[in-house]
Formats: C-alpha cells, structure tokens, sequence
C-alpha cells in the first residue's frame, strides 16, 4: 500500500475514532453491563417482597379487568408478560397515543387479593442502563438514531484500522512493548485488542446499525425498487406480519390457557414467555404468542400468531423451519444480544464488550500521545482538550453508573426512585467532566478513578448494611443475581482504585512534558526530563 | 478532512441505495433472501464510504456519488418501464 494511501487511511481513522470513540464508550461500557440484565434486575429488586407465581387462570382475570378499567386498552398493542420463575406475576402493559402525540405507558400486575395494581416489568435500573446503551444518555427521541449513525462511523473506523494495520500485521499482532515509549505501548494494546476482537466488532458495528437505523435505510427500496408492498415481502422475517384490519364489531376472545395451548400444539416445545394483542376485543383481533424453544439454532425464539376469536393459526415462525431472511436477520440479532450460550457466552461478550471500551479509550489516548511536545511543558490546546473530555466522559461514565446503583438501592422506597437514580446518574456525569476542566487533567483523572472506586466498593457494602436488610450472607446466597453484580462492583473497585494509583503514579514520578504531569517544570530535553529548574510545585 | 468525510459518510447513503437496488432489480432473488440482501446496505455503504478517501479531493468524490446515484436510478427506472425489472 502506497504510504500516501497509508496516512489517508490513518488519518480517517483517528477521525472517525475520535468522532465516535466516546458515544461508542459509554455504549460499549453499559453494554457489557447489561449482557447482565436479569442479574442487574435481580438486585435492584431483591429488597422487595416477591411476588407468587400465577398461573394462566389469573393472566386472563388480569388482562380482563385491565380492558374493564382502562378504554385504552383495545386501541393499542396489549403485551401480557406471562409469570416465570425470573420474574413472578403476570404484567400486562401497553402504551396510549395520546392527543399531543406522545405515549404514556400502563403496566398493570395482578395483587395478592387478585385486583388491578399499577407495575412495571424491572426495576428502574436495569432498564435505565439498557437505554444508556443505546442512546449514550442522549434524549430517547434521537438518541438511538444517532448512535445508529454513529456506528457507520465505526464501521468505517474497523475497515481503516484494518487496512492500516496489515501491512505489519504478521510482525506486529502478538507485539505488546511495555515501556517508556507510552505511545508505543497504548498503540500496541489498541491494536491487539482491536484486531484479535475484530470479528466481534464487525458483527456489533452491522448489528447494531441494523437495529437504530435499519427502518430509516431500508425505507428507500420501498419507493426506489419495490413496486410491491417491500412490507409484505419481508415483514414477516422481521416478526412484523400484518394481521387483518380491525371489524369494529366486539367479539369474545379465546382464553390465555387456550391460545398458549394452541400455540404449544402448533409449535411442540414452545416455552411462551408474552403475548402481544392487536385490536383486543375485535371480532378481528390477533394475539402473538412469543416464546423460546429449544432447536440448537442461534436464535431461540419463536412465535406463533393466532386469530384471538377463533384460535386460528395465521402464522408461526419457528427458528428451526424459517426462511433465510428471517434466519438471517434474527440470526444478526442473536449475536447481537448474546442470546445463546447460556453464560460461557454473556461472559465472553461482558470481556468483549469491557475490552471494545478500552479500545475507544485507548485511541483516544493514543492521539494525545502521539501529539506530545516532548521538549515542552506546555502541550496545545487540543491535547488538553481531548485529555480532559476523555477523561471527564470514560471515567465519568463509569462512576456515574456506579451512583447509579447506589441511588437506586437508597431510593428503593421512594416514588421518585426512578427519577433520583437518573439525576444521579447525570450528575455525576456532568460533574466529572466539569471536574476535569477544573483541575489539572491529571489530577481529575486520577480522582475520578478513586470515586469510582469508591462508589463501586460502596455497592456490595449498601447490601450488606442497609438498615432493613436483615439476610446478609444468607440472603445472598439465596439470590445468584447478587451475588453476581456484588461480586463485580468489588472487582472493578479493585480496578478503578489501582488505576487511580497508576495515574498518580505517572502524574509524580512520570515522563515529563505530558498533559499527564501534575508538577510546573521547565524546559525538557529529548527524553522528556527538567534540564531547568524553575520552582517545582511539588506533589499535589 | 471533514469535506471528505461529509461526502464519504453522506453522499454515500443514496449511492449504495441506488447501486444495491439496481443489483436487486437486475438480478431477481427469491423471497427469502431478499432480506439478506437488503441488510447487505450496511456493509456496501461502509465500503464505498471508505473507497471514497481513494479519489483525490472531496468535489471528485462528490460528483461520482452523484453520478453513480443518478444512473443506477435512472437504470432502475429504465428496468421498470421495460418490465424487465426482477421485482
């Protein structure tokens, strides 16, 4: 490859990487946390009474008086998350156009004396993460679209550093040279990490684009290519299949026990978990009966849509019989949620997606490295810049989310728990990347790697002393999920406070004529060391 | 830089959609892999977005989009009106 081809390359590379390395962070880093999700869900609930397993009888008296009460019902999609061992009760939800345009959830839970209460499926926290990864904080609105554009950016990022990368790949792709070259060393663990984990990234830059933005970049062929319905085509390998217009006449519906009954004689070895209904109570109306089976194929889940009246099978979509399209896409999707393997895989992508974080980190790292004045104290503005950001974002995020746990278990009794965990959350998000603007950049990092330290020791703690909490140990062991997530936040306090440790470390004692340095120095020679003594601070 | 990459990113979103359905209309596939072949957007996007940084300046880039959007849309038009589209 011709060295001018070389340095375009390298130069779209560091752009795209620094154009979408921090967004991808906080998607990558909650990401990982979330291949988690039961177990996130587990603790933040675990303080609350549980609730009884119900069974089909009590699925129907609840969705029955949910239609009773509330008239919105029939107009909207009605999912009824069926009881399981995972989460207790039945929890039928939908959610109401109102006049204004927007959308105002309902999620309703049968009570202990079998009358309607108002639920909802999680706790607040799981799924709050689960929003951060897509969205990276932005307003839901557009968030998910632009983390959808954002990761064509980092296609483009893994398609440059690849072609950068092999005209040495063969000498350079096991090389990790630790040292005082710190520019060296972060280049040869970004590319280790990047292209060793390559396959993976390419598989979540294709599936997650698909996921944000797939609707938008597909909506052409309809207009452009397509002179038949492109709906109709390919809805239903989208799990998207079209049931009949509403009659606008009243109907009795098949009982839950019966429609699951139908579905399990349609599908033999369907585990239903939902049922979503279309125009319920119409003479017209549809359930889908959604459900995991067992066939060794990438995707476990499995559908089958009947008509509500009658039972009728209209369509059934079985990972093990389906076309290629719907192979193909729930296929992409499975990857992309880790939805096999059991958790020899969520483990695999928890590692996977913790190393992508240190890959956008690492880059941006890199950048200011290979910007170093070596022979000046002072660095440029933008090396600074991008120190404090870098900082301020990665390390912020990362405390912030560990808040986040802290403010949800300390609210667990308030109304506004939901609210508090998410100004909590941006709090110290927000907090930590003024902090870095504030203080010297190595300094800020160095503290915001200690508060996440911190806060992240704080969580097994909060478990264990809470007032109220009486099961300590035991109470722990009767819940996998927690002991899970305790274990984690204690690993990465771990972590965090031996960074924290590292960058004070390289902030005092460190090569000079960094952004990292803590101390005032004069002049430095070729080596990065003080050739004048101009009145060191000294420490910090 | 940013010119480049704004017409790298941008203008290579109708391009890959006009090159892409030209490929379905010209060549018919079944039903069931029509979604395959439509996911395959991203990654044809992604490489004539990178393929673009080959061409010297961002304006050379940008009228080849442009020229490359305008006839495969007009082939598929053409295709259309022919009824020898595979769709």
């Amino acid at each position: 490859m011709k060295a001018a081809t070389l340095k375009t390359y390298l130069d779209v590379h560091t752009w795209t990487g620094l154009g979408s390395g921090l967004l991808l962070f906080i998607a990558f880093y909650t990401g990982a946390l979330t291949v988690f999700r039961e177990e996130l869900d587990a603790w933040d609930r675990y303080l609350e009474p549980s609730q009884a397993h119900q069974d089909y009888l009590q699925a129907q008296r609840l969705l029955d008086l949910a239609v009773r009460e509330h008239t919105s019902v029939a107009a909207n999609t009605v999912r009824m998350d069926l009881s399981d061992a995972d989460h207790p009760g039945h929890l039928v939800r939908w959610f109401e156009r109102l006049e204004d345009g927007s959308f105002a959830g309902h999620a309703f839970r049968l009570s202990g004396s079998e009358e309607l209460e108002a639920s909802h499926r999680e706790a607040h926290l799981a799924g709050f993460i689960y929003r951060l990864h897509y969205t990276a904080g932005l307003p839901e609105s557009f968030g998910l679209y632009v983390l959808g554009f954002v990761c064509v950016l980092y296609g483009l990022a893994l398609v440059s550093g690849l072609l950068i990368f092999l005209p040495n790949a063969m000498r350079n792709l096991f090389v990790v040279r630790p040292g005082k070259n710190t520019k060296r060393f972060w280049l040869d663990t970004h590319n280790v990490v990047g292209v060793l984990s390559l396959p993976w990234h390419v598989m979540y830059a294709w599936s997650s684009a698909l996921l944000a933005i797939g609707v938008l970049v597909l909506a052409p062929f309809q207009y452009l290519v397509y002179e038949n319905d492109l709906q109709a085509l390919i809805g239903a390998q989208l799990g998207l299949a079209a049931g009949p217009e509403p009659a606008g006449e009243q109907a009795r519906q098949l009982a839950v026990a019966d429609l699951v009954e139908i579905a399990s004689r349609e599908l033999p070895g369907l585990e239903p978990f939902q049922l979503r209904y279309e125009n319920l109570g119409d003479a017209n109306a549809t359930v889908m009966v959604r459900g995991v089976t067992d066939t060794g194929t990438l995707s476990p889940f499995a559908s089958v849509t009947l008509k509500a009246t009658t039972g009728e099978v209209l369509h059934t979509q079985d990972p093990a019989t389906a076309e290629m399209g719907s192979t193909f896409y729930s296929g992409l999707v499975s990857l992309h949620f880790a939805s096999f393997g059991g958790y020899l895989a969520r483990w695999l992508y928890f590692v996977l997606g913790l190393a992508g974080a240190f890959l956008f980190y690492s880059g941006n790292l890199l950048w200011i490295e290979s910007r170093r004045k070596r022979r000046s104290p002072q660095q440029t503005g933008g090396s600074y810049f991008l120190a404090r950001l870098n900082s301020g974002v990665c390390i912020g995020c990362m405390a912030a989310v560990s808040a986040a746990f802290l403010a949800s278990r300390g609210f667990a009794a308030s109304a506004w728990r939901a609210e508090m965990t998410e100004y909590v959350y941006f709090g110290v998000f927000f907090l930590s990347i003024a902090w870095c603007y504030l203080r010297p950049v190595a300094i800020a990092t160095r503290d915001l790697l200690y508060l996440a330290a911190l806060l992240s020791a704080a969580i097994p703690l909060v478990d264990l002393v809470l007032p109220g909490n009486s099961t300590g140990f035991r109470g722990h062991a009767a819940h996998p999920g927690v002991v899970i997530v305790d274990l984690m936040a204690g690993v990465a306090a771990l972590a965090f406070w031996r960074m924290g440790a590292a960058v004070r470390r390289r902030a005092l004692n460190g090569e000079l004529c960094s952004v990292w340095v803590s101390q005032e120095i004069g002049r430095c020679d070729t080596r990065g060391r003080e050739v004048q003594d101009t009145g060191r601070m000294g420490g910090e | 830089m940013l010119a480049r990459s704004l017409v790298a990113v941008l203008l290579s979103i109708p391009a890959t959609v006009a090159l892409l359905g030209l490929c379905l209309a010209l060549l018919p596939v079944a039903s069931d892999l029509t979604l395959p072949a439509l996911l395959l957007v991203f990654p044809v996007w992604v490489g004539l977005a990178c393929a673009s940084y080959l061409l010297p300046t961002a304006r050379v880039a940008a009228a080849l989009f442009c020229a490359l959007t305008v006839l495969c849309c007009g082939l598929i038009a053409l295709l259309k009106s022919l009824g020898l589209s595979g769709v």
